[in-house]
């Protein structure tokens, strides 16, 4: 009976193919089934899918399934009852990716302003006039002049000068900008600010061992010393003097610990596994991002100050950023 | 800042850093790289320890076995975890620019990875430092599991159980997932790599021919199975004779194979089953009815949906290409970060 069925269904086929429309999935897999008599029951014991599932899926009741186990049903149905998978599975909707946080229905979906090709050129268009911005005041002489006279103004006149003498507990001491033997920057971290294109070397960047020693009067410049000696530490990382001298970090161990010192343009200024009792001292441009593999048993001085970096300590390792500007997060 | 504007012009990557296959899913753009976890390495000359890279991904594999003495073409994942750190950072490196092709601005994209859920803390920050080291702005850390039920489209979501293994090459990972959450995980280091060690050794203990390990991979491809069927299909290989030390050829059929690989897949199939074992009851009443998914390059092989169908008793389903699952399914992830923030999965 199901076989004489089936007969007619194909003879139907290439006659009247244009006028009736072609079965449905559900039909096709059941009059294939039915022309193998094949029960249902076995299919259901051969892929081990529950019997009223694959009824439900012979009738096209397809809602209550996800797409990918529809798929999978069909595909191993059609394969036992003979039926090519890829014109079967056609008939199915694709199994799309599903919206994984359907359950937050209350939440809006935020969209992008500005997607694509709009966000870049903006971008594009803010950096240009930006950079335009930067050459035209590196150009303009009246900046340069004032920033070299404040600078110079500030080491010999201002009580608020960096005075060398004055701070021999401070983990770095810097010479005030202009003075006639302060040390040359770092080379590749060139310090940001005025102070930068001054015609002479403006600050003092030691070596690691000889960071305490650099404090001696001796070394320092004259209108230095000249500056009054009651100053307290504090007052050595004053803005202007740090926009002149260029940032620096010491970080101190107690204990061996893997370190990694980047500064604001990315390059590694540090990045080896430091030993016990050393001191790393590094300077370029801040923002200085910092990892601390044994975050407890290293200290860090930003600019001379202690930096506290608790808070951004997750057991042992710290990941951390130094001198960002105060309005970007609150961290220095 | 700069790290920040270049990446307004990198293309957010999906990566699923696999064994033996490295996947980028750049969004937008789909799957934008499939090349194997291959890396050559020239040596430096006088036995220095410079090294230089010779070869990556396709290239580098096609010299697996056939190189010189100063080339030496490795693995640099072995079991999904990182096993060579440096040579890692440089292959994501090579990749990560081979999907941005020649640009003005060196690519800085966010990346997304996928990691084994056995996989330790310790393997996980190689993983997110090596791509880190490679370019990335931000690194996202998912297990694969997930991202592979994503990408195959599980209805993850759902208040119900979702079953998924992933068939890698050097791990399996079974999960159960439901409300955006892994309930359960269990990665067993066997995978493809292991499938195609036990090749190498049935062949050697029953042919006495020594055969290399593209070749074992080929006979897998070609002839392997999980179950046995009605058709035996037959491959001519080649190999050393061990006994006379030269090359000889002969045939295995895929019965021969079967056996060869029936301690790796039993492996597999304790993990399922254990898994089955520890899902709690309502979960596992929905994955009895509604069954398991099967991704990675595993659920290629021949019948082992079946086998597993057969072991387990539960429907067992292959998902739509199941080699791009995971990549896939991070970059589902890396929009619905975009769309409702990073807390919306279970990210690192």
């Amino acid at each position: 009976m199901a076989k004489r069925s089936d007969n007619k269904s194909l003879g139907n086929k290439p006659g009247s193919g244009g006028t009736s429309p072609p079965p449905s999935l559900g039909a096709r897999l059941r009059q294939a089934r039915e022309a193998r008599r094949i029960p249902i029951e076995n299919i259901a014991q051969r892929i081990r899918v529950p019997v009223a599932v694959l009824r439900a899926i012979e009738e096209d009741r397809l809602e209550g399934l996800a797409p990918i186990y529809v798929r999978g049903y069909v595909r191993a149905y059609a394969h036992i009852v003979g039926l090519g998978e890829d014109s079967v599975l056609a008939l199915l909707p694709s199994a799309e990716m599903p919206v994984v946080v359907t359950a937050r229905s209350g939440r809006l979906m935020r969209q992008n302003v500005m997607p694509g090709g709009g966000l870049k050129v903006a971008t594009l268009a803010v950096v240009v006039v930006l950079v335009g911005l930067t050459v035209a005041s590196f150009r303009s002489p009246v900046v340069d002049d004032a920033a070299i006279d404040a600078g110079l103004d500030a080491g010999v006149a201002e009580p608020e000068a960096p005075a060398v003498a004055s701070a021999p507990t401070a983990p770095e001491i810097r010479a005030a900008p202009g003075t006639a033997n302060g040390v040359v920057p770092h080379p590749e971290t060139p310090p940001a600010g005025p102070a930068a294109t001054a015609p002479e070397p403006a600050a003092t960047r030691p070596e690691p061992g000889t960071v305490a020693d650099a404090g001696a009067p001796p070394s320092s410049a004259p209108a230095a010393v000249e500056a009054p000696i009651e100053l307290s530490p504090t007052e050595l990382s004053q803005p202007d003097a740090l926009l002149a001298a260029g940032h620096k970090l010491v970080l101190e161990l107690d204990r061996e610990s893997w370190t990694e010192v980047q500064d604001a343009r990315g390059a590694k200024l540090y990045y080896a596994l430091a030993a016990a009792g050393q001191i790393i001292n590094v300077a370029g441009e801040p923002p200085f991002r910092v990892v601390l593999g044994n975050a407890p048993d290293v200290e860090v001085f930003y600019n001379g100050k202690p930096f506290d970096f608790t808070p951004w300590s997750h057991g042992r390792v710290a990941r951390f950023t130094v001198g960002a500007p105060p309005p970007a997060d609150g961290r220095q | 800042m700069f790290r920040r504007l270049r990446g307004l012009f990198s293309n957010d990557l999906s990566i699923d850093l696999g064994t033996a296959n490295t996947l980028i899913y750049a969004r937008g753009k789909g799957i934008v790289l499939n090349e194997p976890s291959v890396v050559a390495l020239r040596k430096g000359p006088d036995h220095s320890n410079h090294r230089s890279i010779a070869a990556v991904g396709t290239e580098a594999k096609r010299m697996l076995g056939r190189t010189p003495g100063n080339i030496m073409a490795m693995r640099p994942l072995k079991d999904g975890v990182i096993a060579d750190f440096t040579v890692t950072e440089k292959m994501l490196q090579y990749f990560i620019h081979k999907v941005h092709g020649d640009r003005f601005l060196k690519p800085s994209p966010r990346v997304l990875v996928g990691v084994p859920c056995g996989s330790t803390q310790v393997e996980r920050r190689a993983i997110r430092e090596s791509a880190s080291g490679a370019g990335a702005r931000g690194v996202y850390i998912i297990e694969e599991p997930l991202a592979a039920a994503i990408g195959a489209g599980l209805p993850v979501s759902d208040a119900s159980g979702s079953m998924v293994l992933d068939m890698g090459g050097g791990t399996s990972e079974v999960a159960l997932i439901s409300l955006n959450g892994i309930v359960y995980a269990d990665s067993v280091r066997i995978g493809g790599d292991r499938i195609v060690d036990a090749i190498v050794n049935y062949v050697r203990r029953n042919y006495g021919t020594l055969i290399g390990e593209a070749t074992a991979e080929r006979i897998k491809h070609t002839i392997g199975c999980a179950y046995p069927g009605d058709e035996v299909r037959e491959m001519e290989v080649r190999g050393r004779n061990l006994a006379e030390g030269l090359p000889r050829s002969f045939t295995l059929n895929s019965n021969e194979i079967l056996e060869a690989i029936q301690e790796p897949l039993s492996g597999i199939i304790t993990a399922v089953k254990t898994a089955l074992e520890k899902t709690p009851p309502e979960l596992a009443a929905d994955v009895s009815e509604r069954g398991m998914v099967l991704t990675g390059g595993g659920a290629l092989l021949r019948d082992i949906d079946r086998l597993l169908q057969e072991e387990t008793g539960i429907p067992v389903i292959v998902a739509e290409d199941p080699l791009t699952c995971v990549a896939r399914g991070g970059g589902r992830v890396l929009e619905l970060i975009d769309e409702l923030g990073p807390e919306v999965l279970s990210l690192e």
